[in-house]
């Protein structure tokens, strides 16, 4: 007798199976597009940051002020500023493709590990005091509330940062345990914490998740 | 993909199966909806009234089933479940003016106990149990009865709606009365009726006597009958034609109550019957897991929405600590992630399903039953009134494993 209803249960069951594939390209393609979309936000701040690159180079020339390559420097941190933040929702947001998004926000931290470097260059061109160079460092996707907590915290401190100090302090979120030899190398110069969540400004000043007050002197922000 | 995302795949995948089924059943058997068998013959028919305390429902119930057009009525007979009110004194009242009605008293025991012990006394080949206070169509018999030319069938079901429709509640559960008549007719074009409610339904007595009668230990004895029979090889059908209206709870409390009785009897017949999964039947094959699934996809919805919200809520609670302790803003507008998952989007497609599903449902029964559904009535239905259920499983749970629980 249960036997001649098989085919319902086996329609039903292709049926659903097609269905879920249907609505699994869906969902690839909708999480796809969003990471196109940051595909050309890489692109273009790949080209922005190779152009300031190059405006340094040639600089030595005369052919670009210092007033014209800070302005320039102030341009890109903005736009990484607002990409990571897009960046941190797509993430959140991401089920399906998400080894995808490690492999692209490696890419950008390489490319903010270049803005830090081409900073800290512009810093020794125009004068130290030209601008603060505030980096973010975090671990990425960590499981730990306690760490998750104090990234909160960090991030936090760092959108005060960015709200407050709009023409005195460039903004570098980097995630260091993405393996990038170039950061690595900086960080062996300019940390002497072993921690996984810190800011450091102007390449000398460490700061913890719980300095938030000194770092709001630091700025003089009120907190 | 985490593990969690692949159980809200699973559950995604498990209620669309069900949607589609569902839906197959219906396009493969859409003419056959509405079929009323034809009455070959008018075969001894005794109806049975089990009764407790329905002083204003009892008289209703007995001249509506004398108002019936159906031939083959042997006899009515009132079973007195120990009223304390006036049933007995009305039913008696009636008998002067329908002289095939019969009263049975008898102490209180139970709805089941007291079908058993009108069944030693009925005259009739086939025996319809009908609450106290539902109350059949004129033609509603006659419809049901055809489907027993048909040797192998063992019960027959009506279509249940309610009477009252005056509440939220009251018409609320008319829209779930409506979609449960629906589905269960379609699932009877597998053979897969897994109850004959008691509202009204029509039982073979050879098959009847083949069980033993009513569970009386059980709380939903219509449930276990129907499983009972299913269980020795009977059909069960339904006939989708035949309509009875009942009485539905119009307080919360009575609703809840009743609906712990019915899941707490659902536990009792699954307790029971479950050593019959996979027995050589669509009853081993399907009724029986399809039942504890009903059962346990609830709770595991809840279960995966309180897991999630009790990780979130601890994460937030060890997040606002460390904010605080920084002394930045707890609250920004930056913690409101305003980017939808892929999950999100097949949650919402998969709420619209049920929801058209649902409107389909009324919109194919519009001509049989109520007329007063919108939209709003619908959305509550679908969120608020169904969301209840697994907060009532899990009473229900508590309560059986208390071992409070009782008939009246």
């Amino acid at each position: 007798m249960a036997m001649r209803y098989r085919y319902y249960f086996l329609e039903a069951l292709v049926l659903t199976i097609l269905l879920f594939i249907g609505g699994f390209f869906i969902g690839l393609s909708i999480e796809k597009s969003r990471n196109s979309e940051l595909a050309n936000y890489y692109l273009t701040t790949e080209d922005e940051i190779s152009s300031l690159a190059d405006q340094l180079d040639i600089s030595n020339l005369g052919k670009y002020t210092c007033s014209e390559l800070i302005e320039r420097n102030f341009y890109i941190a903005d736009s990484i500023y607002r990409q990571a933040l897009v960046f941190e929702e797509y993430e959140n947001s991401a089920i399906l493709t998400k080894s995808q998004l490690t492999r692209e926000h490696r890419k950008f931290d390489v490319l903010r590990t270049l803005f830090w470097i081409n900073s800290i260059d512009i810093k020794k061109r125009c004068g130290d005091n030209v601008f603060n160079t505030v980096v973010y460092l975090y671990d990425y996707q960590v499981e730990k509330t306690e760490e998750v907590a104090k990234q909160k915290v960090m991030a936090r401190i760092s959108g005060e940062i960015n709200d407050n100090s709009e023409n005195e302090a460039i903004l570098i979120p980097i995630a260091k345990n993405l393996n990038i030899s170039s950061l690595n190398t900086l960080l062996q110069n300019y940390t002497h914490i072993n921690e996984t969540t810190l800011i450091i400004i102007n390449e000398k000043n460490e700061f913890l998740y719980n300095q938030a007050e000194e770092i709001r002197d630091y700025f003089k922000i009120d907190s | 993909m985490e593990i969690i995302e692949g159980v809200y795949f699973f559950y995604m995948f498990v209620s669309l199966f069900f949607l589609i089924l569902t839906l197959l059943l219906y396009s493969h058997n859409k003419n056959r909806l509405m079929h009323i068998p034809e009455l070959k013959e008018n075969y001894a028919l005794s109806v049975l009234i089990p009764a407790y305390n329905e002083e204003e429902t009892i008289q209703g119930t007995i001249e509506s089933i004398f108002s019936s057009n159906y031939k083959g009525l042997k006899e009515v007979i009132v079973i007195n479940d120990g009223s304390k009110d006036n049933t007995l004194k009305i039913a008696n009242s009636l008998k002067k003016k329908y002289p095939k009605l019969i009263i049975l008293d008898k102490k209180n025991s139970g709805k089941a106990d007291s079908i058993n012990y009108a069944l030693k006394f009925v005259k009739g080949d086939f025996i319809a149990i009908i609450d106290a206070d539902s109350y059949p169509e004129k033609n509603a018999f006659s419809h049901l009865m055809g489907y027993f030319s048909d040797t192998k069938v063992g019960a027959v079901t009506a279509a249940c709606t309610p009477l009252n429709r005056n509440t939220l509640l009251e018409r609320l559960q008319a829209i779930e009365y409506k979609v449960i008549a629906f589905t269960r007719k379609l699932l009877e074009f597998i053979d897969s009726i897994y109850v004959a409610p008691g509202s009204l339904s029509v039982y073979r007595k050879i098959a009847l006597d083949e069980i033993g009668g009513f569970d009386k230990t059980n709380m939903t004895e219509d449930i276990e009958s129907t499983w009972h029979i299913l269980k020795n090889g009977w059909k069960v059908k339904m006939c989708l034609a035949a309509t009875v209206t009942t009485i539905v709870p119009n307080k919360f409390k009575a609703w809840w109550i009743q609906r712990v009785r019915w899941t707490i009897g659902g536990f009792q017949v699954l307790k029971k019957y479950f050593r019959y999964v996979f027995q050589k039947s669509m009853f081993g094959y399907f009724v029986i897991p399809f039942f504890a699934f009903g059962l346990s996809i609830g709770l595991l919805g809840l279960g995966l929405f309180f897991y999630l919200l009790l990780i979130r809520v601890l994460n937030q609670v060890e997040i606002v600590f460390y904010k605080m302790n920084a002394n930045v803003s707890v609250i920004s507008l930056s913690n409101l992630n305003m980017t939808p998952t892929v999950l999100n989007y097949f949650g919402i497609v998969l709420f619209a399903l049920f929801l058209l599903f649902t409107f389909f449902v009324l919109f194919t029964m519009r001509d049989k039953f109520l007329k007063k559904e919108n939209l709003f009535e619908v959305i509550i239905y679908m969120t608020l009134y169904l969301i209840v259920y697994p907060f009532m499983i899990i009473w229900s749970i508590y309560k059986w494993s208390k071992g409070e629980f009782r008939w009246r």
